[in-house]
């Protein structure tokens, strides 16, 4: 895999070299950028995200690992066709949060738990309004697996523009690190301050 | 020996501000002076202070200095002078006297570059018509040098961020993009050519920009610097309870900067810029990326931006360009207070 070292370099270069990789890579190819920098961090998240190309972090130990997937169109374009498809499957957001801290919804008995948890998601996934963020904590993390039952129901959730922030420390603990491909592996700061920004927040 | 400033500082010139979130936590805490005479104040984070002496005379009051945007001490001493000087012509006012702010590392650098760049805002000010008559050195390990300076207006005439007002066209006099330039020219991904130009343009003052809004009794307008084109119109929408809308294709920018960015040639400025002004714009769905970025560059010793009647607006904008603003364009317009403050358009 491609790995592009920024470690000890500061802003703008990290971005540099992180379009640089997107540029030279084929499409569908995943590389890494490695940064040791907190504003490099955040600034190489915003311009990912802001491009909508796909990609995790994780953090360890001050040091920041992007896996960046370059899918066939993820380079920056301003196409208006594509623009428009966006618009149109972009719902309106509310101003709430969900905070999923367990992979269980109540308490009783853990197997209804799972299946309401399931239930709780179809119907998320249905709302006008879609939420401002869903956030993953503790077990919560194990729903956002490539084999979880609401997989499928995130996709289509962070398909509609929804930030979805999944705790790293979390994932490192349950050691799921290679089976999450949806949202952003984060860290309890964003998380912290995206909770901060709304007004509401859903714990199912 | 030849004296380079850049090298010793990270950040230079107005991307070298505090973080704007920051700053307004801070000033939060401040008691805000009151007075019936004080016509422009805090409140509305406009370029200067202003004093109400009698019902014809107002003082202008700003300050304004910074850490080295270029490597020779003489042209550096020249854009801080005219970056300071700005905040008076940005209210609309002409500037009289001022007082050097200098921090020098006498260990570190030769006397010399400490008389260039003195020499550099002493000549500037007099291109401005400013009397230096005095100042203050401490001696740090980054130089830094700026102006205080006092301006004159009649109050009636007073220009302000918040004189805005719906139907306005907005007038953008220098081209955008220096911060992007420098950053380039740190990273070697320019020539001296377009360093220059860059560089030349900052050293312009805003002087034909304010007289020629004077002749045509603008009431908004505010110089672009720190935070950014977008920065400073959310701030002038705001303060003048409108919504602005941006053209940003129609804006004037300085030679590659679109080439710099699209190489990922982003200053860690526009982010932070972006991050604090962003709750409040609408990013139009067919803005580019580059564009986006480029309105939240940090700029040094910027143009003003004038709200100017829709009525007198292309008069004024051709008067700007024959007197001298040649790259003088309309970016866009004023609008009764929507959703958001500023519209970002393509």
């Amino acid at each position: 895999m491609r790995i592009v070292d920024t470690k000890g370099l500061k802003c703008p270069v990290p971005i540099i070299e992180t379009k640089k990789a997107l540029k030279a890579s084929a499409a569908g190819e995943t590389f890494q950028v490695i940064t040791d920098n907190k504003t490099a961090f955040s600034n190489i998240s915003r311009f990912l995200g802001d491009n909508k190309i796909r990609f995790s972090v994780i953090e360890n130990q001050g040091m920041w690992t992007f896996s960046i997937t370059n899918e066939a169109g993820s380079e920056i374009t301003t196409s208006p066709e594509e623009y428009c498809e966006a618009n149109e499957s972009k719902s309106a957001a509310g101003d709430f949060c969900v905070v999923v801290s367990s992979e269980i919804m109540g308490q009783g008995s853990d197997d209804l738990g799972r299946r309401l948890m399931k239930s709780f998601f179809t119907a998320l996934s249905c709302l006008d309004k879609m939420p401002a963020g869903i956030m993953f904590y503790n077990s919560g993390v194990r729903l956002t697996v490539d084999d979880s039952p609401v997989s499928d129901i995130l996709r289509e959730i962070e398909g509609k523009g929804v930030e979805i922030l999944i705790c790293g420390t979390c994932v490192e603990f349950f050691k799921l690190g290679e089976k999450i491909h949806v949202g952003q592996i984060s860290d309890m700061y964003m998380i912290t301050r995206k909770l901060s920004e709304t007004g509401n927040i859903i714990r199912p | 020996m030849k004296i380079d400033l850049l090298t010793m500082v990270e950040h230079g010139g107005c991307s070298s501000k505090i973080p704007p979130k920051l700053l307004e936590e801070v000033l939060k805490y401040l008691p805000v002076a009151v007075d019936p005479d004080i016509l422009v104040n805090i409140d509305t984070h406009d370029d200067a202070g202003v004093y109400k002496i009698n019902d014809d005379l107002a003082l202008i009051f700003t300050t304004d200095f910074f850490p080295p945007v270029c490597s020779d001490p003489y042209e550096f001493g020249q854009i801080s002078a005219a970056n300071s000087i700005s905040d008076v012509y940005a209210m609309g006012g002409k500037p009289l006297l001022a007082l050097n702010i200098m921090m020098f590392p006498a260990s570190k650098l030769p006397v010399e570059a400490f008389s260039q760049i003195l020499k550099g805002g002493f000549d500037k000010a007099e291109e401005a018509g400013v009397k230096i008559i005095g100042g203050h050195t401490i001696d740090d390990a980054t130089p830094k040098y700026g102006l205080a300076v006092v301006g004159f207006i009649n109050p009636e005439r007073l220009t302000t961020n918040a004189g805005a007002r719906p139907g306005d066209c907005l007038i953008l006099t220098k081209p955008i993009g220096a911060g992007i330039v420098l950053a380039g020219h740190r990273l070697g991904m320019i020539n001296n050519t377009i360093l220059t130009t860059a560089l030349d343009n900052m050293k312009i003052l805003n002087k034909n920009a304010a007289e020629n809004m004077q002749k045509f009794q603008v009431k908004g307008a505010t110089d672009i610097t720190g935070f950014g084109l977008s920065g400073h119109a959310l701030k002038m929408a705001k303060a003048s309870s409108v919504s602005i809308e941006l053209n940003m294709s129609s804006v004037p920018l300085l030679e590659t900067v679109v080439r710099l960015v699209d190489e990922g040639c982003i200053p860690g400025a526009c982010f932070t810029n972006l991050e604090y002004a962003e709750p409040d714009i609408s990013f139009g769905e067919s803005l580019n990326y580059n564009l986006k970025m480029i309105s939240f560059d940090a700029q040094t010793s910027g143009g003003l931006l004038i709200s100017a009647d829709k009525a007198i607006a292309e008069t004024l904008l051709s008067e700007l360009k024959e007197s001298g603003s040649t790259n003088s364009a309309i970016i866009g317009h004023v609008t009764t207070r929507r959703e958001k403050s500023l519209y970002l358009t393509e």
